[in-house]
């Protein structure tokens, strides 16, 4: 699903001087695997996370995600790729002047699905995170663990084979975070392939899945934890 | 991303931009207005230099001492030629009686003259055969009174000629000057559609951005900023109609009143319903370039890490 072989980014400074973000980074992600991406700020997380949602290519080295090569997919064939994978962004990038049922259903309407089924999965997907009493609020309207789970639900709504999130729990209360680790690990139980960048190390030792570990441009680690909350049984729906 | 989600979109867009949208339509308003009016002047100019065409006779004046043998034989000649369609006879005192008819408002004791002689020499009254343009018309007209001109018993040969050959002058700058004013007017409503499609691009960058980020393609991101480019177009050409459907109606009664005597007003009207509507369709099409010279290269894919060249 994931494979980056000795990849490097490297940005170059205001005197001419290269700042290796990202260096000999290589790295496998087997289809359906759930896996954390931990590291200290500046440790080139974002980095790893623009590489992997192609939102910019890599210096060099080979980077593949589901099946595409990032550092020579074509414009062309771009929105075809981010529709095959769901992306929460750290900063949510919900637009503020659409409810709750028009941002999740966005995905959709782009794949051009049919109404009847966009409303279906609209609602299915904001039960799911406890927004289905929000569907018609806008953002500005919501707390900030609200739009959170907003932006988790535009994710999952037309059910990728990848999501890649960039601290998906960072504005939630610890009650909601296992919430909605539930609801990752629920996708990953249907064959989703899980990537998520967090700076919360209890979170990760509580989920006991691989992690990888990123520091100075590498990656320095990476093993599996063990699992102290079970994510087995039913999937409560979640309330605020 | 379907028509329903497009009219959201724009409807989205008319509220947050209702101002702007609200300049964009007036300013197009009145550019199409001043091109509609120039286009269906143009085309009622032609209309009345086309009716004037076919309604201009050449007259030959005969010579005094022509006998009936031969204005008969000379009638016939004439009448055979190819581009006549037929040929009256007017008598010196027909010619006398008609004058004193026509002058009867204006000079009423004519009319009681037993001494008014007549000074007008017998004519014939030559009517021309259709000519498929207006524009061959004056040449044509030309051509017959020149040979005409030559013919024994033929005395002088008048077809108003410089009245013809200057309205036809007159229509020809006012059509190449409405052609240049037409197309600078339609050059800058590129630009008004463009600059409007612009600024709305510029307070949506986020939302292109995230739709980018969510795998919309280009033709999904920038097909409801052509819509809307054709919507104002349109919204525009429809208010200019009718601006322009109150101003002719008022021209039309001016000229009714205050230039009678050039019989103008019977020949004006405004565009046909399919004229209107090929105007309509044409504002669309407009709007649509507009929009897109605009929006062409908005989004590359790559826009969303990069912010968007807006």
């Amino acid at each position: 699903m994931i494979s980056f072989s000795h990849v490097y980014k490297t940005y170059r400074g205001n005197e001419g001087r290269e700042n290796h973000a990202l260096r000999d980074v290589t790295l496998e992600v087997e289809k359906g695997e759930f896996v954390f991406m931990t590291g200290p700020s500046g440790a080139g997380k974002t980095t790893l996370f623009r590489l992997l949602s192609a939102f910019d290519r890599p210096s060099s080295g080979r980077t593949s995600v589901g099946g595409y090569d990032i550092a020579t997919i074509t414009a062309k064939e771009l929105p075809f790729f981010r529709r095959r994978i769901g992306v929460v962004f750290q900063d949510f990038r919900l637009l503020r002047d659409r409810t709750t049922f028009d941002n999740v259903a966005l995905p959709l309407e782009i794949l051009g699905e049919r109404r009847a089924n966009i409303e279906r999965r609209v609602l299915e997907c904001l039960a799911s995170v406890g927004l289905d009493d929000k569907k018609d609020e806008y953002p500005d309207q919501m707390s900030g663990g609200e739009q959170q789970r907003m932006a988790i639900a535009r994710a999952l709504v037309h059910r990728p084979g990848l999501i890649i999130a960039d601290e998906p729990t960072g504005n939630l209360d610890p009650a909601m975070s296992r919430e909605v680790m539930r609801l990752f690990d629920r996708a990953n139980a249907q064959g989703t392939t899980i990537f998520i960048a967090t700076h919360d190390h209890e979170m990760v030792r509580r989920a006991g899945k691989r992690v990888v570990e990123i520091n100075r441009g590498q990656i320095r680690e990476q093993r599996p934890e063990t699992s102290e909350l079970s994510l087995e049984g039913t999937w409560p729906s979640m309330t605020t | 991303m379907a028509i329903h989600d497009d009219v959201k979109s724009i409807s989205r867009s008319w509220r947050q931009h209702f101002g702007l949208q609200s300049a964009t339509v007036i300013v197009l308003t009145a550019t199409f207005s001043v091109v509609i009016f120039i286009l269906s002047t143009a085309l009622n100019f032609q209309r009345v230099l086309a009716v004037w065409g076919e309604q201009v006779q050449v007259s030959a004046y005969l010579e005094d001492d022509l006998d009936e043998r031969g204005i008969a034989a000379l009638k016939a000649s004439i009448e055979q030629r190819p581009d006549v369609a037929g040929v009256d006879f007017i008598s010196k005192e027909k010619a006398a009686l008609t004058f004193r008819d026509q002058m009867a408002s204006y000079a009423p004791d004519l009319m009681s003259d037993s001494e008014f002689a007549t000074p007008f020499p017998a004519s014939f009254q030559i009517r021309l055969k259709e000519v498929s343009n207006e524009t061959a018309q004056v040449p044509a007209l030309e051509k017959l009174a020149r040979e005409i001109q030559k013919t024994d018993g033929v005395e002088d040969v008048s077809y108003g000629q410089s009245w013809v050959r200057n309205y036809s002058s007159f229509v020809g700058v006012m059509k190449s000057l409405g052609l240049l004013l037409g197309f600078i007017l339609l050059v800058g409503s590129l630009f008004v559609v463009g600059n409007c499609v612009r600024t709305l691009v510029s307070g949506r960058k986020e939302e292109i951005e995230i739709l980018e980020l969510i795998g919309a393609t280009s033709p999904n991101i920038r097909r409801p900023y052509i819509v809307e480019g054709i919507l104002l177009a349109s919204v525009s050409a429809l208010f200019a109609l009718g601006l322009n459907v109150v101003v002719y109606g008022w021209l039309i009664e001016v000229m009714k009143r205050s230039l009678a005597f050039a019989r103008m007003a019977q020949e004006f009207s405004f565009l046909s319903p399919l004229q209107a509507g090929l105007v309509i369709l044409t504002a669309c099409a407009w709007g649509a370039v507009g929009a897109w010279l605009t929006v062409r290269s908005l989004n590359s894919g790559w826009a969303a890490a990069r912010g968007i060249r807006a």
